[in-house]
């Protein structure tokens, strides 16, 4: 076996481990590679749930008391040194991209991020990533080895292998770095109120809305479809109206809904972006020039202080 | 403290022509400040209101980017100079060779200690550039800040939010830090401060300038292609708000989704 013989799935996430190693395999498609998973924590505690189908685990230890887990890295430097992998792939957590980017640094490659899809070819690896927040995808194929590469959630779906062979598990110590940041406290997040990419109906607000009163006229159609309520971004993050986790775009929710009624909303790509897999789009916006309603499947070009009393008494009427 | 905060300039999402085929043109973008970056300006800008110090605003990329509304644009909000590393060499460079570019030229601006960046570029998104850079200067190097307090001459206080958690963290500087586009609200110019960027100054570096030579591609981009996307069916429902109402709601059932 040559010295670039590995593939390296890493994440601080157990639960992305499956998800990753299913990615590994796929590049793996001639089985001349080997695949380690690294994962970190209570090195008797951790699930080693996902990891079928991988020939070596490396276990490093938890985090010691104060330091973050993304410290994890002098550890995972030393290893990379050491194996020398072919591919690592990294779960695309916030951690995940922070390990993501301080390994690219190091080895001096460049990440691709959010992988969607990639192909193998005779002459090496082609990867698939979103730019210009979601308007384009772009193809592109590393030219330095190792590969890098991180994985969000969702992306491949972690599989059941036939007889999986048992893994040897190596335990490696957290070797804390020189010169770092110190962990003072930490806060759960309250506990997200909804989550969008499950919703059956959404109803959306974009910057017609006028005031943050008027907020209660959409939770009135929204309560009349069982919809949940979502927003743009300006109306979450600029003026705080509506929590993050019910904002839909680039660095929000994507949804997957039957039903999309955005009010309006002008159909920015930043937004749009987060929902081409809905099944129906329907767009309330006055400016009939509104960019939505090329993006819609129905559409009324009228004032939505008018539309919204008018849509929910014909959804009880009907 | 004197604070670098990187900005990406770039063709504008919004302005982007998608041709029947699914290609994708920038050719009548125009370039702007990444919308992601200007929450890291205004950070920036405040803790130098708060502690002294001055905000030096630094972007790379081809010559599209020394344009004097995007200059003006930046001065204005607040930096009391700027960077512009500009060399063609750069128009499609991916995160490795940005942040080589950054690095070299953040080392060769005096008096440093804390260098800021945006969520992710406007265009590419990819949230690796501050992290990179971080780590290429030998800078503690932390993502997602939503709130930095100095607490002492060389140490900050931070927020920064996780998946599920918030962390309170002190971090020794110099550091590197990319902090949420929520951190604050960024300002909108004032005229006193519009006609003041005009003398603020400006200066132009090329890869040269910083000693790089050359500037390898890590990647090779093949091909940039609009998504598929679904087929919207774009009918418009016309007649009183009322009609248009109940015709909605027909076809809502019709199509099963309500």
């Amino acid at each position: 076996m040559s010295s670039q013989a590995w593939i390296f799935v890493v994440s601080e996430d157990v639960n992305l481990i499956g998800e990753l190693v299913s990615a590994a395999r796929r590049l793996n498609r001639d089985g001349d590679l080997s695949i380690a998973a690294v994962v970190v924590g209570d090195s008797t505690a951790i699930p080693l749930t996902g990891t079928q189908g991988v020939d070596r685990i490396y276990r490093i230890e938890k985090p010691p008391e104060g330091c973050l887990v993304e410290d994890l890295f002098d550890t995972l430097w030393e290893l990379v040194n050491q194996q020398k992998p072919a591919y690592v792939l990294i779960g695309a957590t916030t951690s995940g991209r922070l390990i993501c980017g301080r390994l690219a640094a190091r080895l001096d490659v460049s990440a691709i991020t959010d992988v969607r899809s990639f192909d193998l070819l005779d002459d090496g690896l082609t990867a698939r990533h979103m730019i210009f927040a979601g308007g384009a995808e772009r193809l592109e194929r590393p030219l330095r080895l190792p590969v890098l590469m991180s994985v969000a959630r969702g992306q491949f779906e972690a599989e059941a292998v036939q007889n999986p062979k048992t893994p040897e598990v190596i335990d490696l110590p957290f070797l804390v770095p020189e010169k770092r940041s110190v962990l003072r406290e930490r806060m759960d997040l309250p506990a997200v109120s909804v989550n969008l990419a499950d919703a059956k109906r959404v109803v959306c607000l974009g910057r017609g809305i006028a005031r943050q009163e008027d907020l209660v006229l959409a939770e009135n159609l929204a309560r009349e479809l069982g919809a949940e309520i979502a927003c743009t971004r300006p109306l979450s993050e600029g003026l705080g109206w509506l929590p993050r986790e019910r904002y839909i775009g680039i660095s929000g929710a994507y949804i997957k809904s039957d039903l999309y009624i955005g009010l309006g909303v002008s159909g920015q790509v930043q937004h749009t972006v987060g929902i081409t897999d809905v099944k129906v789009i329907v767009a309330v916006n006055r400016d009939p020039d509104a960019p939505i309603f090329k993006q819609a499947d129905y559409g009324i070009a009228a004032d939505l202080y008018q539309v919204l009393p008018a849509l929910i008494e014909a959804i009880r009427a009907g | 403290m004197n604070i670098i905060v990187c900005l990406k300039i770039a063709p504008d999402p919004e302005d982007l022509q998608i041709g029947s085929d699914g290609s994708v043109s920038t050719t009548h973008a125009g370039w702007t400040i990444g919308s992601f970056d200007l929450p890291a300006l205004e950070a920036g800008v405040r803790l130098t209101e708060m502690y002294g110090g001055k905000v030096i605003a630094l972007s790379v990329g081809p010559s599209a980017i020394n344009q004097s509304k995007v200059r003006k644009d930046i001065l204005s909000r607040g930096a009391e100079e700027l960077v512009l590393v500009v060399d063609e060499a750069l128009q499609d460079a991916s995160t490795a060779e940005t942040a080589r570019v950054l690095a070299t030229a953040i080392q060769k601006i005096e008096n440093v200690q804390l260098v800021l960046f945006g969520e992710g570029s406007a265009d590419l998104y990819f949230q690796q550039t501050g992290v990179q850079v971080g780590e290429r200067l030998g800078w503690v190097s932390l993502n997602a800040i939503r709130d930095i307090r100095v607490i002492e001459a060389d140490k900050l206080q931070v927020q920064r939010v996780l998946e599920q958690e918030i962390q309170v963290i002190e971090v020794p500087l110099p550091a590197a830090l990319s902090v949420t586009s929520d951190i604050c609200e960024p300002r909108l110019a004032s005229m006193r401060e519009i006609l003041r960027a005009s003398r603020k100054p400006v200066l132009e570096w090329s890869l040269a300038d910083l000693g790089i030579e050359s500037l390898p591609a890590s990647v090779e981009i093949l091909a940039v292609q609009a998504p598929p996307r679904t087929a919207r069916r774009g009918i418009i429902l016309d007649g009183s708000v009322e009609e248009a109402a109940t015709m909605l709601v027909n076809i809502l059932k019709k199509d099963g989704v309500l």
